[in-house]
């Protein structure tokens, strides 16, 4: 098996898992870790506290970037410059100049750039997109997305709500997954309605709540809602289609707090076959497990291994949802 | 591991899925068989995971099932010569070939095998990407409208019907190696399930693709009413592989387990339809069917499916290389 020469550089919850994972797999080779709190780095070998001095002096073949969201584009950019291949976590830095900074830095390098965009490779919404594929329902009309949590004690001294730090609350940092569902689903939005606000979190400069009605190209419309008040945790994505519905509901995480992962799918039954008008059969598939993270990383390796652009977490795809969720924002 | 079900309340399958006397003509026809059949001997193993413990679990006509200490399979040990005997059964094969039993099965399990038949292009697109234009051998089919629907689903550009009553085939060439094969309601006959299964990997492309149904041994039907079941037909059901017992066939007989799910519909209403043959020391059971309401007792229903508890069991299994 091929090893790549590997550093990972911020060694909080996110990069402690992508260290463990990255080892675990055998096509790494963790050569060194890299983080400001020298805490964090305790039994890694070749331990660093300046990432520069890291991706010098180790010259890995592949990075994996789990830093605070600011420093995201520059330490991208700057691996990519060295023809460093990145794997970046969520979200792409804090705006779409971001995004472009880490675009162009990409378009002068010969190496390759992911970004952790893992709910795409969740069971349910696997199973979803295969029935999606298969047109067996007909095409997508419309979408519902809500995605939120309950926050935490000090939530409101974290960084992510530090506007400076993380570019924007609640949407940027957990919205933006179930906002790429729904571009998955449906494709590119070309116009965005919103409502973003502070509603349970005083004293948060970034927002604790985001409403937003999205159109796609074609005209089909989609909801997201985001939230940090969702006291009881929630995961939802309804899709209506031109015969009949699927909803994606829980959710396999590792805080266990978001519910069964399930997906049912039901068909349109005009005829009432189970005796009830709008009550067709239901078809429920859930799910014990969840490999997503393995799956994104092995994605990863085959990228690297073969030399080839990566098809979930693209640039492209980077690039649009920052450019949406800037619209939610309304700062562009 | 993906677990399925389907919820349907309990007036949905109020209709059952086949007529009464029909069932009870051919419970006749295969009694005076079995009555004839010579005494079974002990068997030496479970048929699933090779296991040499295993204890007699009930009788049914006088035939011993018995239930493996390990992976709980049930299973009779009958002679060869008798299931050859009863398969080959003219009587037998010309009642189920009958229009009044086609056209019974047609009539009662129209919708299921609609939802049937959309669930394995659900799974051919899932796990094949595509769900036309396939070749399909189907082992054991014993209904002549459900094959007509699969031919006519869109589904195969070749299909071939093998071992069974129901001759159909379209598509113009034979089918050397099948993108998948049907094998429903057919394993629970053998006493060696992954012998049989192993000899299909010869007609099944690499990656192919390998549907299953069958009844389970550890069914709530089974496991609660034993002996005084009446839907299981010594000879005709073998073994009962138990959950465990798939996964232990499916690995000796070179597949690996992509879903195993137990969509089954019927369990909670055959045992309401048969509470006076429910065994005496079943109190709480007995007590649940009588005083659960229908929306309790349909979610006890899906319960079963969820937990893989129900009596039937859907396989889906991809062929792998050289067998272990």
């Amino acid at each position: 098996m091929k090893r790549f020469r590997t550093a990972v550089i911020g060694m909080g919850r996110m990069g402690k898992m992508r260290y463990a994972d990255a080892m675990a797999h055998g096509g790494f080779e963790l050569v060194a870790a890299c983080d400001a709190d020298a805490e964090r780095l305790a039994g890694c070998k070749n331990a660093y506290a300046d990432w520069r001095e890291c991706i010098d002096e180790t010259s890995p073949d592949a990075v994996f970037v789990c830093t605070f969201n600011a420093a995201i584009p520059e330490i991208v950019s700057y691996a990519l410059s060295k023809n460093i291949s990145v794997f970046s976590e969520k979200p792409p830095g804090r705006s779409v100049d971001d995004v472009l900074m880490m675009k162009r830095a990409l378009d002068n390098s010969s190496a390759r750039l992911k970004f952790g965009f893992n709910h795409r490779l969740h069971n349910s919404v696997m199973e979803a997109k295969a029935l999606v594929g298969s047109g067996l329902l007909g095409e997508v009309l419309c979408a519902r997305g809500v995605y939120g949590k309950a926050g935490a004690p000090g939530f409101e001294s974290e960084w992510r709500n530090d506007k400076s730090i993380s570019g924007g609350g609640i949407l940027l940092d957990q919205g933006i997954h179930m906002l790429d569902l729904l571009y998955y689903f449906m494709g590119e939005f070309k116009s965005v309605k919103s409502r973003v606000d502070v509603l349970g979190w005083k004293g948060i400069s970034a927002e604790d709540n985001a409403f937003a009605i999205l159109e796609t190209k074609d005209g089909k419309t989609a909801s997201l809602h985001s939230s940090a008040t969702q006291w009881k945790h929630r995961f939802n994505l309804e899709l209506i289609l031109e015969d009949g519905c699927i909803t994606l509901d829980g959710l396999i995480t590792s805080t266990n707090s978001y519910g069964e992962e399930t997906m049912a799918y039901y068909r349109r039954d005009l005829n009432a076959k189970t005796g009830r008008l709008g009550r067709p059969a239901e078809h429920v598939l859930c799910f014990t497990e969840d490999s997503s993270f393995k799956l994104e990383l092995q994605e990863f390796y085959d990228m690297l291994v073969n030399d080839r652009e990566p098809e979930t977490g693209t640039i492209e795809q980077a690039e649009h949802l920052m450019r949406v969720i800037e619209d939610v924002y309304g700062t562009l | 591991m993906l677990k399925s079900y389907d919820f349907f309340e309990l007036s949905d399958v109020s209709s059952g899925i086949r007529d009464k006397s029909i069932f009870e003509e051919e419970t006749r026809i295969i009694k005076e068989l079995a009555e004839g059949f010579p005494e079974n001997a002990e068997p030496e193993a479970c048929p699933a995971c090779g296991c040499a413990e295993n204890a007699e679990f009930f009788r049914i006509w006088g035939r011993a099932y018995y239930r493996c200490n390990s992976c709980k399979t049930v299973f009779m040990n009958p002679d060869l010569e008798s299931l050859i005997q009863l398969n080959s059964d003219k009587r037998l094969i010309s009642f189920r070939k009958s229009e009044r039993y086609q056209s019974d099965a047609e009539t009662r399990r129209s919708l299921l095998w609609d939802d049937l038949i959309f669930w394995l292009k659900y799974r051919f697109y899932r796990y094949l990407g595509r769900c036309e234009g396939l070749s399909l051998t189907d082992f054991g089919s014993r209904f002549d409208a459900l094959s007509e629907r699969l031919i006519k689903s869109g589904i195969c550009q070749n299909y071939e019907t093998r071992e069974t009553l129901i001759r159909k085939k379209s598509g113009t060439e034979p089918i050397a190696e099948a993108d998948a094969i049907l094998y429903f309601d057919h394993i629970q006959k053998y006493k060696n399930p992954a012998a049989k299964l192993e000899k299909l990997r010869n007609g099944l492309k690499d990656g192919g693709l390998l549907f299953l149904s069958l009844r389970t041994g550890t069914g709530f039907d089974v496991l609660t009413m034993k002996g005084s079941i009446t839907n299981l037909l010594p000879y005709e059901h073998v073994t009962l592989l138990s959950i465990a017992g798939v996964n232990a066939v499916l690995e000796r007989a070179g597949y690996e387990a992509l879903e195993i799910t137990t969509p089954g519909v019927m369990d909670v209403k055959y045992l309401m339809d048969n509470t006076d043959k429910i065994p005496d020391n079943q109190d709480f059971i007995k007590f649940m069917l009588e005083s659960g309401d229908k929306t309790a007792l349909s979610e006890l229903q899906r319960f079963l499916q969820k937990n893989q508890l129900s009596s039937y069991a859907q396989i889906v299994a991809r062929k792998r290389g050289a067998p272990n």
